[in-house]
């Protein structure tokens, strides 16, 4: 059966089959309610979401199956509302209030994938736009016809399912009038979005999930696949004003903007990269990528190629443990010695490249302004029941790059203060604590943050880094910059996409052999005064280099490479 | 399914309820809720509460009828109790408010106006709703599990559950209307509506006889005074933090509190409630919501406002014996030192003492003097050495506690604020960390950055474990019965062997006297430590997780149910012990005196060991204290002290042996003169605690060295040169 042709009635009459159906079918042809107009698709359609959780609600209670009974005929007819918004019931028909089976859902409050580049976007929507604009119903081109359809079909609908109450075709009625239109709500759209980022072109859904919802975690991104529900009378809009309060109106926003999926199935997506579909590692080729990418790095670090190794290092760093209160694999850096050009920004332009190649990134300038003023840490808002996000409500591998040669000196109040504490919170332990008003809750991360700064950072770092800038570099920074932009042609910049999400996936292992090595190294190292936390550093710069080049095992070789390097960027940190 | 029967069931109830006693120590029969009956007869008592468990000794099964269908006997046992009340009248009842008078005059209208065998209107009839002066509630039975929030599903809709949580959000207290009386503008006669739901439909055409027949269509009104009103509240708990699985958000859950359940709590509050789970049935517009999806809420019968106390009794039951076997094996000791914190590597001491801590001594509490039993460890370091983690570790252990930092980030504080309300303008007292840790673990990190009211503070907690307050008019001692666990750092970077420890950490020595252990943890290169410590970072690396340890490490839950048996123990000194305890704490003193002690022994150690001594009979489970465990709190507090004093060796420093002393207060003995007379020597030395073989020895010594002679007769001693 065809994936567009599913509705939730034959879904749930065989549902066994169906869902083997959809496991073994790609997702691809489902319309993906992202990059896919709301106007083109018809409630109950099968679609699919893709998006970060930001939210999770109480769980709620539905009607599994229940029987009407036909008062003229006294027919019985086992029902179910599984997977719909309304329970369908004709004038005629008794609802028998005893064989009600009622069964729990958990809604979730799904955002698009906060600090997601623009060529990722711009990719997955070339991607999946075509396939949808085929099924919907013969290639309309005009715009206003799709939108005459999808109102007859609603228009059909309601016939079905009507529940013949006046009030509610009144309403949905003037919905259909101004179906287009932003309705007019006393909280603005981008409160009730509640991105932590600002997001032009982000989406939100809320999505209601039947089974499975202890999987789901907060901050992880997922990819659900359900039927869409996009009644205009599941708004607030509805309601009768004396029944209004925040908590409803919050709870129960306009479809128009915020629409709902009742998911079927749904998977954790590991990376958001569009480019990289199956996970192949092919190590020659690695090579050849890796040394362009030092290109590219290193002459954007002012030719310092040391420099360059760390931050591919951090661009490929991941939490890849967690033993209890350990996160080992983070690799925050810290660039200093940032050398401050006349005309151009060398943060700023080091940024427009780190956007260009890793899927999700944000830049945060450091201003005591921003620190003060800007919400960092989602708090837990009781009088509308929500989380409210904040700045670092991001998901996992979200590139962080912070501008600290913007800071200036002045009074960092008690909000900045907590935002500092909580981006030190991250780096240090890879969590942070929401604030859910009686007490805290902690969330594991993964955000590599990249301090930039003059001097050696106020934050705290896994590895610090002095730039060693050359005077050549420096006097032709913009032609260089230029001259990158050349030499990134979009085969190769895919490459290299390709490359930074994939080194994540190579297997690790530490040969055997090398355990004599690690340990004399560390015997020394103590005697210069290391700690335990050094080690793991070094272990963890291993790892990251033996990834960059594709290889598997960390032997004798790598070491000594990873071994020079320390001690280069030793040398610099003494001086 | 097969029905209930129901009238079986309310006669069951009924017997139950007029004939369910206790005896009490004498023997004597106590009709529990017969006696609760005339009260309220009397309407000297408003609420009934029904024990699950009487009804659980009385009939098992009616007890598990009500758990499942909890509405339904409610209202059986509200009607019965209706009809079997004016039994219990004893004497007249004075009346209380509006409605009694109401209800009293009605009764006499009617009885004056009742023609015999006339038909009466059952609308027109007074409902049993507006006559019941008394609400009956259950209270579930204590062997039920307390729900986390969580938990309550579906198949909980309809039955009695207890849930715990924290109230987050509570209205004002409202009139719920629950009947409503109408008059008729025409006949006058009155119509009487019960309310059970949310809304409902006022009725307006007159049902009464009179207007039917004659058909003058007589319009009905509502009575406010007649109607009765009853207090309702609407409240959110949400769940304990330590019931949010990792990556989740806390659930809540809507409870609604009717009568005598209202203004119990208020938001912030620590609640478990019994209640029933039910939907709720909405109107207008969230019906047609509801239609598919229904809110659910619980109908609180029963609200506790917890201390967690409570709840770590329940823990310990739950302690299967294979578990308690598993724990209790030879080397149970090492075994739980080890399972704290299993990932930081060495520290078997300082694991051992926190874990004393954690269990905790006992208190004496006799004639009026209080002993504190609780067990205060200071850990000092230079920074990066697992301090925190060490910390952080038992605060998540320790089913009661805080974690906190020296500059506590809120107003508060550590101690406790006052605070005004912004609501109403009330001054409220509000606990800091210490109050809130009451009866628990206070983890205090960067205990050397504190701020000085704080500081002043912690003098009292942690001897006299109160909190003393002062401020805007409100004067009042709390209760902080904690154990401190701090963390300091020391003052310039490093800790500095040659500085004392008050030098080192910028405390007073009257607060560090206050620590039973003061416990230094350094980090220094050693090449074998080094060796394993290197291997250890390199296994969690490679495969991804802690090696395994040559000992099993015990869960948390089941470390945290251990120790909550442990602490219902209560061992005590034999008198046998004393003298060896004695003993013990003079050769500390005596060694404190001889050696360059860094540190401070004073009497508060041989509390201390005292102290820790009761905490190991506790992990034994024990009764008596043995002189091992005394042994072992010395052991421990020696290795603290050594932790202070041996940095001093590596690096050259010896402390003065016991000649040395001996020589130094000779000379100072002697000041200027060339002679000391032996007398004068051996009375200040056995007064300074030396033995005269000690004093005899050195002198001999340092006649060897020809620094002084000694007479023939030994009566005195000439020194040979002026040094």
């Amino acid at each position: 059966m065809d994936l567009s042709q599913y509705t939730p009635e034959t879904w749930i009459k065989n549902e066994e089959t169906l869902m083997n159906n959809l496991q073994n079918s790609s997702w691809k042809s489902i319309p993906i309610l992202n990059y896919v107009d709301l106007n083109a698709l018809k409630d109950g359609q099968l679609v699919r979401f893709i998006g970060m959780v930001q939210d999770m609600r109480n769980p709620e209670y539905y009607i599994e199956s229940y029987i009407t009974i036909n008062k003229e005929t006294n027919e019985k007819t086992v029902m179910s509302a599984k997977y719909k918004e309304f329970i369908e019931y004709q004038n005629f028909n008794d609802i028998q209030e005893r064989d009600t089976v009622r069964k729990e859902l958990q809604t979730f409050y799904v955002i698009s994938v906060p600090a997601e580049n623009e060529w990722v976007r711009a990719m997955e929507a070339e991607l999946f736009q075509i396939p949808t604009m085929a099924n919907s119903q013969g290639n309309v081109s005009h715009k206003r016809s799709l939108e005459e359809e999808s109102a007859m079909d609603t228009q059909e609908d309601l016939e079905n399912t009507d529940l013949s109450n006046p009030q509610k075709r009144q309403c949905s009625n003037s919905s259909e009038s101004n179906g287009n239109e932003i309705p007019k709500t006393t909280i603005s759209n981008e409160h009730l979005l509640n991105f932590p980022l600002e997001d032009k072109n982000g989406k939100s859904c809320l999505v209601k999930v039947y089974t499975n919802q202890d999987q789901i975690k907060l901050n992880n991104i997922y990819e659900f696949i359900g039927f869409l529900s996009i009644d205009p009378k599941l708004s607030h809009e509805c309601v009768p004003e004396s029944e209004k309060n925040l908590e409803m109106e919050m709870h129960n926003p306009p479809p128009s903007l915020i629409p709902r999926l009742h998911s079927l199935s749904f998977r954790k997506l590991k990376h958001n990269n569009p480019l990289v579909q199956n996970i192949e590692i092919d190590s020659h080729q690695f090579n050849d990528v890796r040394k362009d990418v030092m290109i590219v790095l290193s002459q954007l670090l002012f030719g310092d190629e040391i420099a360059a190794e760390y931050l591919l290092c951090h661009l490929i760093s991941e939490v890849y443990v967690r033993a209890d209160h350990m996160a080992l694999g983070k690799f925050s850096l810290n660039l200093s010695n940032i050398p401050i050009l006349g005309n151009v920004n060398f943060v700023e332009k080091l940024y427009e490249f780190i956007q260009l190649l890793v899927p999700k990134s944000h830049y945060l300038p450091f201003t005591l302004e921003n620190m003060n003023t800007l919400t960092f840490i989602p708090k837990k808002d009781y009088d509308s029941d929500r989380l409210n996000s904040g700045l670092l409500q991001l998901s996992a591998n979200t590139v962080v790059v912070v501008d600290e040669t913007k800071l200036e000196p002045g009074k960092l109040d008690t909000a900045g203060l907590e935002a500092v504490k909580a981006i030190a919170n991250i780096i240090r332990n890879q969590r942070l604590s929401y604030d859910f008003n009686y007490y805290p809750v902690e969330f594991d991360y993964d955000i590599p943050f990249l301090v930039a700064s003059e001097g050696k950072s106020m934050l705290p770092s896994d590895c610090h880094v002095v730039l060693k800038p050359d005077n050549g570099h420096l006097e032709t920074f913009n032609e260089i910059i230029e001259a990158a932009k050349f030499f990134l042609k979009p085969e190769l910049l895919n490459k290299i996409r390709k490359y930074l999400t994939l080194c994540r996936f190579v297997p690790y292992n530490i040969d055997d052999n090398v355990h004599v090595l690690i340990q004399n190294k560390f015997v020394e190292m103590r005697q210069q005064g290391a700690t335990p936390d050094d080690l793991h550093n070094l272990l963890v710069l291993n790892r990251l280099i033996c990834l960059s080049y594709g290889k598997s095992t960390l032997d004798s070789e790598s070491w000594d490479i990873a071994c020079k390097l320390e001690q280069k960027r030793k040398e610099r940190l003494t001086k | 399914m097969v029905r209930r029967d129901y009238e079986k069931d309310s006669d069951t109830i009924k017997n139950f309820i007029q004939e369910f006693y206790k005896e009490d120590s004498k023997g004597n029969k106590i009709f529990k809720y017969a006696e609760q009956l005339t009260k309220l007869a009397h309407r000297e008592q408003v609420s009934l509460y029904i024990e699950l468990d009487d009804i659980n000794d009385y009939d098992e099964d009616l007890g598990t009828a009500i758990v499942n269908n909890t509405k339904r006997y409610s209202n059986l046992f509200s009607d019965i109790i209706y009809n079997i009340l004016p039994e219990y009248v004893q004497h007249e009842v004075r009346a209380k408010d509006a409605l009694d008078v109401f209800i009293e005059h009605r009764l006499m209208m009617e009885q004056r106006l009742r023609r015999p065998n006339e038909h009466k209107d059952s609308k027109n009839k007074f409902p049993p709703e507006l006559m019941r002066r008394y609400e009956v509630y259950f209270k579930d039975s204590s062997l039920c599990k307390i729900l986390p929030i969580r938990e309550v599903k579906a198949e909980n809709i309809g039955k009695l559950v207890t849930v715990r949580g924290i109230v987050t959000r509570s209205t004002e207290v409202k009139p719920l209307l629950s009947v409503a009386t109408y008059t008729c503008d025409q006949c006058g006669a009155e119509t009487y509506q019960p309310i059970a739901s949310m809304s409902f439909m006022p009725v307006d055409m007159c049902p009464s006889e009179d207007c039917k027949v004659n058909k003058s269509g007589g319009r009905l009104y509502l009575q406010t005074r007649g109607s009765k009103f009853i207090k309702f509240q609407e409240l959110k708990i949400q769940e304990h933090s330590d019931q949010v699985p990792v990556g989740h958000i806390p659930r809540s859950l809507t409870l609604y509190c009717r009568g005598e359940n209202t203004r119990q709590t208020l938001p912030g509050d620590h609640v478990a409630v019994t209640g029933i789970f039910l939907p709720l049935s909405r109107t207008g517009f969230r019906q047609i919501m509801g239609g598919l999806v229904s809110e659910t809420y619980l109908e609180a019968h029963y609200i506790v406002s917890l201390n967690k106390a409570a709840q770590d009794e329940n823990d310990s039951n739950l302690l299967t014996p294979e578990e308690l076997k598993a724990i209790t094996q030879d080397d149970f000791y090492t075994k739980l030192a080890t399972s704290l914190a299993p990932e930081i590597y060495g520290h078997n001491d300082v694991k051992k003492a926190l874990l004393l801590l954690l269990v905790g001594g006992v208190d004496k509490n006799s004639d009026g003097m209080k002993i504190r039993g609780n067990i205060n460890i200071c850990l000092m370091g230079d920074p990066g050495v697992a301090k925190s983690q060490l910390l952080n570790y038992i605060y998540r252990l320790a089913s009661r506690s805080q974690y906190t930092t020296g500059r506590g980030s809120s107003g508060v504080g550590l101690t406790a604020a006052v605070m005004k309300d912004p609501l109403t303008g009330e001054m409220m007292l509000e606990g800091g960390a210490l109050v809130l840790a009451d009866q628990g673990v206070c983890c205090i990190d960067e205990f050397d950055k504190m701020a000085d009211s704080d500081r002043t503070a912690i003098h009292e907690v942690m001897e006299q474990q109160t909190i003393s307050i002062a401020k805007a008019g409100i004067m009042t001692t709390l209760n902080a019965r904690v154990s401190i666990l701090a963390a300091a750092n020391p003052a310039y970077g490093r800790y500095n062997p040659k500085r004392t420890v008050e030098q080192n950490i910028q405390l007073p020595a009257a607060l560090l006297s206050r620590f039973d252990l003061l416990w230094l943890i350094q980090d220094k290169a050693n090449r074998e430590n080094d060796f394993k410590l290197a291997e250890h970072i390199t296994y969690v690396h490679q495969h991804s997780k802690q090696p395994p340890l040559q000992i099993e490490v015990l869960d948390m839950t089941v470390m945290r149910k251990y120790i909550a048996l442990c602490k219902l123990k209560r061992p005590s000194i034999p008198a046998s012990l004393t003298d060896f305890i004695v003993d013990a704490y003079v050769s500390l003193r005596k060694e404190a005196r001889n050696s360059k002690d860094m540190t401070f022994t004073s009497a508060r150690n041989l509390l201390g060991i005292l102290r820790l001594s009761t905490a190991l009979a506790r992990l034994r489970l024990a009764n008596i204290v043995e002189k091992d465990d005394v042994k072992e709190a010395i052991r421990l507090m020696e290795m603290s002290k050594d932790s202070l004093n041996q940095t001093l060796e590596h690096r050259g420093f010896k402390p003065p042996s016991i000649n040395e002393k001996i020589f130094s207060i000779i000379r100072e003995l002697a000041g200027d003169e060339k002679t000391v007379r032996y007398e004068d020597i051996l009375a200040k030395c056995t007064s300074k605690g030396y033995n005269p073989h000690a004093v005899d020895d050195c002198i001999e010594e340092y006649e060897e060295l020809n620094i002084w002679h000694v007479n023939q007769s030994k009566t005195k001693i000439t020194f040979a040169l002026n040094i």
